[in-house]
């Protein structure tokens, strides 16, 4: 179909073409009308050009227009504009600075209206705002497209445009298809347009004005994304297609090998080669396997990260990233799963605590000087005594020495077990004891928290800043966790010391002996912990408990038992607290550590075992002997109670003498009664 | 033809004056009651003043009562007992008590019982005992007994043993373990007893060695099994009692041996037959009983006499029950050859699981043993062996999978491939799930890999646990959708049915007109006919009003009488006597639960520390939307187990049992969305005790609920099916830490009336009913059935379980469908109801939501009396058939219908101008001021179970209590009414699309809302 009459496409808008077509590529001029000012945009080729002067005529006076926009350099689109100039139209040509560079090839005179020193916008008279949208390679490095606000009409340029052998004005339901084909052939590659459609979905656009091809007015968002979606660059097949042969995944793969063998050394790489089941020579040149693919990039780095950790994974992120983006081949099924997750981690801790994040910072820059493979222990993969001695130094070196105000708690932690372990199973259960524990540290480990693997059976941990409470609190969960595990081959317990660097004496606070004395005061409460019976937190260096303010703590919720049994006790003078549900009972016995507590074994809010159980988790309670009295007295009740060490077990009706002879048995066996 | 007005006047200014006396005797009963605390209180101070050595207090009028029930919780001692006894009247008290073991009155005798066992003296001990002989009221009996064994003389001994010939099982089982109390004593009667072939004395003799050890009686359990060893045991047939009195369900022990009293012959030989003979529903034959002794015997070897099991002669005997327990007495020796000896056993296929279990006992307390397992098992080359091996090892399978890392790798593979393949895959789910060392799920994932090509089954199972990324790095497929179609066919019968009903009920008065005014008929003209028919619908409708509370009158009666000898039989039973083994069944407690994620942690709290002695409580998660499960995952520890239970009901499937690390009585069962039913269901295939309780998970049980309500069952040898108790609004309520504490009637006016009306329904229905052994209901928020009779009868009543049916009042329905069954089996039974075991739950506070609860209730209670309609008028289900489904048929089905009518009728009248006085008087005295009486007699009721709301809260209630008569009851009854009409729209599909979750709307019915 041919058209040659001027069409309003939108309210002010003129198409302005002519009827001339070449090989499928009709040209669209367009022209803005906005008061007394008219703009025309991509006027179009010398061989239209009269019919396009001619509908412009019919429109407005040729003088009014006073911009001419060139969205590129094309001839189809620029080589009428000196016809107009010596038509005597004056204007300005509005554009980009690298297609102005080749306009002026077409012998124009006009002024310039250069589009990047306008902060990409053309102001009319009117204030009406036209906005220009880059598209940089889509196909020219200077492409940039129009953006009408006040009508949202998109003039495309060559996006959006089609080879049209029997052409409409307005697209067809074929539009699609057409469209494609153009881009395949002219546009270079997915990921040039993609970013550019994506910028367009957030546009409000009722119209896209093509310069080749149709106008596009429904389902815009639809023909938005059937390019952002396109794999384009048809010319580029071939070139790609010779690259995955001679490299892709062999390359890449090769590349990244070489990364690590001169992080880790190239046996080390060697290792990992013959682990995920590759060949290479001893340059790393990966030998072509048969699946050279996917699957193998994937399991290379799997590989790696089994190895290396997620350190590993950081240091080798831009790489992967470079080569994947290259060769166009996806991430690595290891960055996707496992970097997101500790990215967005890493993150959330920086905003949260800034102290805490500027100790991380310290770590790192301490890590950065010492040698990876020295620091860490061979067979927990923690890190060993030789680091853990220089971080502590510099670590609290520089606390010392810059004044900073955070303040660094230590846990020291001893394995109960050892020796009994390796005499009823050998050395190898040791070493597998200490893989376990390694790996259960790891599994409840906070992310500013640092283990290390000390000689013998000891283990550190290293808070960068928390108060006493804290680090006492995070020792007793390393207690609970290692004393509740099945992880090994029998029941496991440790003996644990915590102190905070503010319980450093002044005289001591010198970066000479600071960190050695730290070391010392958590080691010797590791003696002190296992010296009162192991499985302990010990949290102060004085051989003392907390004093006791109350002999018995008596758990009874029927307020005329209690009273019996109250003065009863009394008559034997021991001073009783009285607590008539469990959770005040729990309360009680932290706060006036009884030297014996007997307890009812139902009780409101928290029963007996249950309250047991808490008592057992903290240090300073769990060596309160207690003694249990019920109506409920069964077999399986009466377990429970000799697996959690009660020592005694009254049956309700109680017989008072029962009672008064057992309390007095345990003062004589030296309880604190 | 009415009455004149005055008569009706008259019984207004009655209906008043009696109103205005319960009112001021509430407030009585409480200030006596406070006073009379407050003087026990200072009296109980005095006496544990002379227990401290500060000086012995002057005495004044201490009532010994109190002295006696300290002796409950304490044993004094003889010193301070004969110092507080000397200034205690005591004597008298005895005498007086002695007196009372005559009397005729049951309660009395009851406590006399009680209070002579504190005494202890020789007098209270003779006197005990001569009761013993005497007493045919197997209650008391047992209460005698057990006075007895507290008192602890040896001389009782002869007496109770005597007292257990053809008693029922219920007082044996209880009897012999007071008896094995006596420990030493007991035992020096063996000789006497060794060679008695009674099957009572047998099961006492065992019963005894349960707890006793002694050379003798270990020799006596082996001659028990011994005629197991090299035969199979007694053959039954030789041996079987002929059926005769003395296990007749009719029949009683006398206090003669060899006699026995019949209900309908008196006193008759114990061989006597006849032809009402009916076998007791605890009754079994004689080679079952000696089957039973057999078994019990081998366990009580095994655990307390390993030893001697530890020959070839047990381990190879005949019989497999003698097998396993003597491979079980293994486990519980110590010494280097017996892992070798299990090792080898595990070959026999018949015993296989009690080695394997053994050897797990074993490792358990050895774990060295592991690695001669491990071994043993790599050399295996018999595949079921290895299979069962691998089952063993997988105790430690935490173990195995760490030693992955370590120098057996080869080894820990091929363990752990193989315990996969047996089943176990919980815990390497779990682990993987929760494990971020990369080197171990590598090594993990590849074993994962392998087992599910070997086991397509095992896919699934990992399909559906696995976090997506190990799904995909386990390369399974996306999970099969499920396609379910959720088909209710509309009952056309039931709807038909149901349409009859509504038409007849509204063409019963138009016709009893006519009928009354045949003779008028022709005369009539249309408005005088009109005026008269309003009139006379009026006094019809006066009439059905009196009736109605007439009945609750009638129920209030039996209230009375039955809340007082509840109270007085709770307040003698203490706890000693309770928490004694085996006097109160077992319990399982069912929760279920969808999306409680908010309340779910208060209510576990408030479920775990009830005071019971033997109870689990099963969470029943289905598949809830919400972080119910992961909640209690993180509060509890749970770590989910492979347990197996017997899959009895039909259910939704089971998608994993979980078991807390640190309370071994929370089971939480997590299983796919099927509605409440169904998780009903599926937390009674769980459960694994007597009885199985259900409650809502929204609603806190007070600490003592379950003990009060369970030792319900002591008061009479029949069997309980099922029981239930009080439910209360807890919306007024502070709950912490599941524990009320404090309890307020609600603020929210809606919730406040509702508590009325649940008092009101409880004090005066329930107790009524219950005391007629009539009680049809028990409400879901808080009712307890015997699992056993439970799963007989099909369980709740889902689509997918066997009636293929579902309701929307399952908790009621299952103790309609017991009590039919207990009918048809013809065997006595009990249903029965504490008044003072309370629950609390919300309710709904806002008019929409309570007005969709009512719609469902009253659809369930139709559909209940649709499902059973063969029982209404039917004597074949005694009183039930008779009273009580008419009762619910006419007052609580088409009561609303026709209280529907009467109230337009009466607005008819008003309009019409002919609510004449008369019958304005009477319809006030019927509907309103008897409504009145009967709320304020049930809060006077609820009194008597102590003090359920503050004095200010009781206040308000009774204001609302009358005021409530006046317009809001009868909205509430016309929100029934309506609740019928909505049937029909419910059946053709218009609430079925609703998802099955049942927060709160649908259990607490206080059954018919009177």
């Amino acid at each position: 179909m041919n058209q040659s009459r001027p069409a309003e496409i939108a309210p002010g808008i003129y198409w302005v073409g002519g009827t001339f077509v070449n090989k499928g590529l009709q040209c669209n001029p367009y022209l803005l009308i906005d008061d007394q000012e008219a703009v025309l945009i991509d006027p179009g080729s010398v061989l239209d050009f009269e019919e396009v002067w001619g509908n412009v005529c019919s429109l407005i006076s040729p003088d009014q227009i006073r911009y001419v926009i060139l969205h590129h350099q094309d001839p189809d689109l620029c080589s009428s504009v000196p016809l107009f100039e010596q038509r005597g139209c004056r204007f300005q040509l509005v554009t980009h600075w690298r297609t102005k560079t080749l306009v002026r090839y077409y012998g124009v005179s006009s002024d310039f209206h250069i589009i990047n020193s306008h902060q990409n916008q053309l102001k009319l008279a009117s204030g009406r705002t036209l906005s220009f949208l880059p598209a940089p390679y889509l196909h020219f490095p200077g492409a940039v497209m129009t953006y009408d606000a006040r009508t949202q009409t998109l003039f495309s340029s060559d996006l959006f445009g089609a080879f049209s052998e029997d052409w409409t004005l307005e697209a067809g339901e074929d539009y699609l298809e057409r469209m494609k084909s153009f881009h395949e052939h002219y546009m270079p590659s997915n990921e040039v347009i993609r970013p550019v459609m994506e910028s367009l979905m957030g546009l409000p656009i009722m119209l896209i004005a093509p310069q080749h091809g149709s106008l596009i007015r429904n389902d815009i968002r639809m023909y938005i994304k059937a390019l952002r979606d396109l794999e384009c660059g048809a010319f580029l097949h071939s070139v790609r297609k010779n690259l995955d042969i001679s490299g892709g995944y062999l390359a890449s793969a090769e590349a990244v090998l070489k990364r690590y063998a001169s992080l880790y050394g190239l046996s080390e790489a060697q290792r990992v080669l013959t682990e995920s089941g590759l060949r290479a020579d001893s340059d790393l040149r990966v030998f072509p396997a048969q699946e050279a693919d996917h699957q193998m990039w994937n399991a290379l780095l799997e590989k790696m990260f089994a190895r290396k950790g997620l350190e590993w994974l950081l240091t080798a992120e831009p790489l992967v990233e470079r080569l994947s983006y290259e060769y166009e081949i996806p991430l690595p099924e290891v960055y996707t799963a496992h970097l997101a997750r500790s990215n967005s981690e890493l993150q959330r801790l920086s905003e949260e605590n800034k102290s805490l994040s500027a100790a991380r910072d310290r770590l790192v820059e301490n890590l950065a000087g010492v040698e990876h493979s020295m620091s860490h222990s061979m067979l927990t993969g923690l890190y060993n005594f030789q680091f853990f001695q220089k971080y502590l130094k510099e670590e609290i070196g520089g606390i010392i020495e810059k004044e900073l105000g955070s303040s660094p708690a230590l846990i020291v932690l001893s394995l109960d077990q050892t020796e009994r372990i390796k005499y009823r199973y050998g050395d190898k259960e040791v070493e597998q004891m200490f893989k376990n524990t390694a790996l259960l540290l790891e599994s409840i480990r906070e992310d500013y928290q640092v283990y290390f693997k000390l000689p013998g059976s000891l283990f550190a941990c290293y808070i960068p800043h928390a108060a006493k409470e804290r680090a006492v609190d995070v020792a007793e969960e390393i207690r609970n966790a290692i004393a509740s595990s099945g992880k090994f081959v029998e029941a496991v317990t440790a003996s644990i010391g915590v102190v905070s660097l503010q319980e450093l004496q002044p005289e001591e606070h010198q970066k000479s002996i600071a960190p050695d004395r730290f070391y010392e005061i958590a080691l010797e409460r590791v003696r002190i912990a296992k010296n009162k019976g192991k499985n302990r937190v010990c949290g102060s260096s004085s051989p003392e408990d907390k004093p006791s303010t109350c002999d018995i703590l008596l758990v009874e919720p029927e307020q005329t038992v209690a009273e019996v049994i109250t003065v009863v006790l009394e008559n034997m003078h021991y001073s009783v607290q009285h607590a008539a549900d469990g959770e005040k009972a729990l309360e009680i016995a932290g706060r006036f550590q009884p030297a014996l507590i007997l307890s009812e074994v139902m009780l409101p809010k928290m029963d007996g075992f249950v309250l047991r159980q808490e008592l057992l988790l903290r240090s300073d309670t769990k060596s309160i002997p207690v003694l249990y009295m019920s109506h409920l007295k069964t077999e399986a009740s009466v377990r429970r109670a000799a697996d959690l060490g009660v020592i005694h077990y009254f049956k309700k009706p109680l017989m008072l003498a029962e009672i008064q002879g057992v309390v007095s048995n345990l003062a004589e066996k030296g309880e604190r009664l | 033809m009415i009455g004149s007005v005055e008569t009706w006047l008259i019984i207004a200014g009655i209906l008043i004056v009696i109103d205005v006396f319960f009112a001021w005797s509430i407030y009585v009963s409480r200030i006596k009651n406070d006073i009379h605390n407050e003087i026990t209180q200072d009296q109980r101070h005095m006496l544990i003043r002379i227990l401290s050595d500060k000086g012995s207090a002057v005495m004044k009028k201490t009532d010994p009562a109190i002295y006696l029930t300290m002796k409950r919780t304490f044993q004094f001692g003889a010193e301070w007992e004969a110092k507080i006894e000397a200034l205690l009247p005591m004597n008298r008290l005895e005498r007086r008590a002695i007196r009372a073991l005559r009397s005729s009155n049951l309660t009395k005798r009851a406590e006399a019982v009680f209070a002579l066992g504190r005494m202890g003296n020789e007098n209270a001990r003779l006197a005990l005992e001569r009761q013993l002989l005497i007493e045919d009221h197997f209650t008391i009996k047992l209460y005698v007994a057990n006075a007895l064994s507290d008192i602890g003389h040896s001389a009782s001994l002869p007496v109770l043993i005597r007292s257990l010939h053809h008693a029922s099982r219920f007082y044996r089982t209880r009897v012999n373990m007071l008896i094995a109390d006596f420990g030493q004593a007991f035992h020096a009667l063996l000789p006497k007893l060794y060679y008695s072939k009674k099957e009572e004395i047998r099961e006492l003799l065992v019963d005894f060695a349960s707890v006793y050890d002694s050379q003798e009686l270990k020799q006596y359990l082996l001659t028990v099994i011994e005629p197991y060893i090299e035969g199979s045991g007694i053959s039954s047939s030789e041996e079987e009692r002929p059926a005769s009195c003395s296990d007749c369900s009719f029949g009683r022990a006398d206090g003669q041996e060899g006699w026995i009293l019949c209900r309908f012959r008196g006193k008759v030989a114990s061989d006597f037959l006849c032809r009402r003979y009916q076998p007791g529903p605890t009754r079994i034959s004689a080679a079952q009983v000696e089957q039973e002794l057999m078994h019990k015997a081998c366990e009580i070897l095994s655990t307390r006499h390993p030893g001697v099991l530890d020959c070839d002669r047990y381990l190879y005997a005949r019989d497999v029950e003698i097998r396993r327990a003597a491979i079980a007495a293994l486990s519980n020796l110590r010494g280097s050859d017996h892992p070798e000896k299990l090792l080898d056993l595990i070959r026999d296929e018949s015993i296989r699981e009690s080695a394997a279990h053994a050897l797990s006992v074993m490792i358990e307390r050895d774990p060295s043993l592991l690695e001669l397992v491990a071994n043993r098992f790599m050399a295996e080359t018999d595949p079921s062996v290895k299979r069962t091996l691998a089952e063993v090892l997988s105790l430690r399978i935490e173990y195995f999978i760490m030693r992955l890392m370590g120098e057996k790798k080869r080894v820990a593979e091929h363990i752990l491939e193989q315990i996969l393949l047996t089943g176990r895959v919980s815990e390497v789910i779990d682990f993987l799930n929760l494990n971020k060392n990369a080197e171990l799920e590598i090594d993990l994932v590849a074993i994962v890999k392998r087992c599910t090509q070997k086991d397509p089954k095992l896919k699934n199972l990992f399909r559906t646990y696995f976090s997506p990324r190990l799904q995909t790095l386990c390369e399974s497929a996306e999970p099969r959708p499920e396609s379910e179609s959720d088909q209710h066919s509309a009952d056309r019968a039931y709807l038909i049915v149901l349409s009859i009903l509504l038409v007849s009920s509204f063409l019963l008065v138009p016709t009893v007109f006519l009928v009354m005014h045949r003779e008028l008929l022709g005369e009539l003209t249309l408005i005088p006919g009109l005026k008269l028919f309003v009139r006379d619908f009026n006094t019809y409708f006066a009439f059905y009003a009196i009736a109605v509370n007439f009945i609750y009158f009638a129920l209030m009666g039996l209230s009375f009488v039955y809340v007082r000898r509840q109270k007085r039989s709770w307040q003698i039973k203490d706890r000693s006597f309770l928490f004694k083994p085996r006097m109160l069944p077992s319990i399982s407690i069912v929760a279920p639960a969808f999306n409680e994620a908010r309340t779910i942690i208060e209510n576990v709290n408030s479920l775990m520390n009830l005071s019971y002695p033997d109870y689990e409580l099963i969470i029943v998660n289905d598949g809830s939307t919400d972080q119910t499960l992961a909640t209690l995952q993180q509060e509890f520890g749970l770590k989910r187990v492979d347990r197996i239970y017997a899959k009895e009901l039909q259910t939704k499937e089971i998608k994993g049992i979980y078991l807390s690390r640190n309370l071994p009585k929370l089971i939480v069962v997590d299983k796919m969305n099927g509605g409440k039913a169904d998780a009903l269901n599926a937390g009674i295939n769980v459960a694994s005790r007597e009885y199985v309780c259900s409650i809502d998970a929204d609603s806190v049980l007070e600490e003592d609920a379950l003990l009060k309500l369970v030792s319900r069952i002591l008061e009479e040898d029949v069997e309980t099916p099922a029981m239930g108790g009080n439910v209360f609004p807890a919306n007024g309520c502070t709950v912490e830490r599941g524990v009320l504490r404090e309890k307020r009637i609600p603020k929210n006016r809606l919730a406040l009336l509702q508590t009325i009306e649940y008092i009101r329904a409880f004090m005066c229905g329930r107790l009524g009913w219950a005391f007629t052994n009539n009680l049809l209901i028990i409400s879901g928020a808080f009712g307890l059935f015997r699992k056993e009779r439970g799963v007989r009868v099909g369980g709740y009543l889902t689509s997918s379980g066997e009636y293929g049916k579902d309701t929307v009042g399952e908790d009621m329905e299952i103790v309609v469908r017991i009590s039919r069954r207990m009918r048809e089996l013809g065997s006595p039974y009990r249903i029965r109801y504490a008044f003072n075991a309370n629950c609390w739950t919300e309710v709904p506070e806002d008019l929409k939501t309570f007005k969709k609860q009512r719609y469902r209730w009253q659809r369930g209670l139709i559909e209940i009396m649709y499902f059973h309609k063969t029982m209404l008028f039917n004597p074949r289900y005694g009183r039930t058939g008779a009273v009580a489904m008419p009762y619910y048929f006419f007052f609580e089905i088409l009561g609303p219908l026709f209280e529907l009518q009467g109230y337009i009728a009466v607005l008819l009248a008003a309009v019409l101008g002919v609510l004449y006085w008369d019958i304005a008087v009477m319809l006030f005295v019927a509907v309103v001021l008897s409504g009145t009486l009967i709320s304020i007699t049930s809060l006077l009721v609820a009194e008597h179970g102590g003090k359920l709301f503050p004095l200010k809260d009781v206040t308000r209630l009774l204001f609302w209590a009358i005021l409530e008569n006046f317009g809001i009851r009868q909205y509430f009854s016309m929100i029934r009414a309506v609740g019928y009409f909505r049937i029909f729209k419910g059946v053709t599909g218009w609430e079925k699309s609703e998802r099955r979750g049942f927060t709160g709307s649908e259990s607490k019915r206080p059954e018919g809302v009177i």
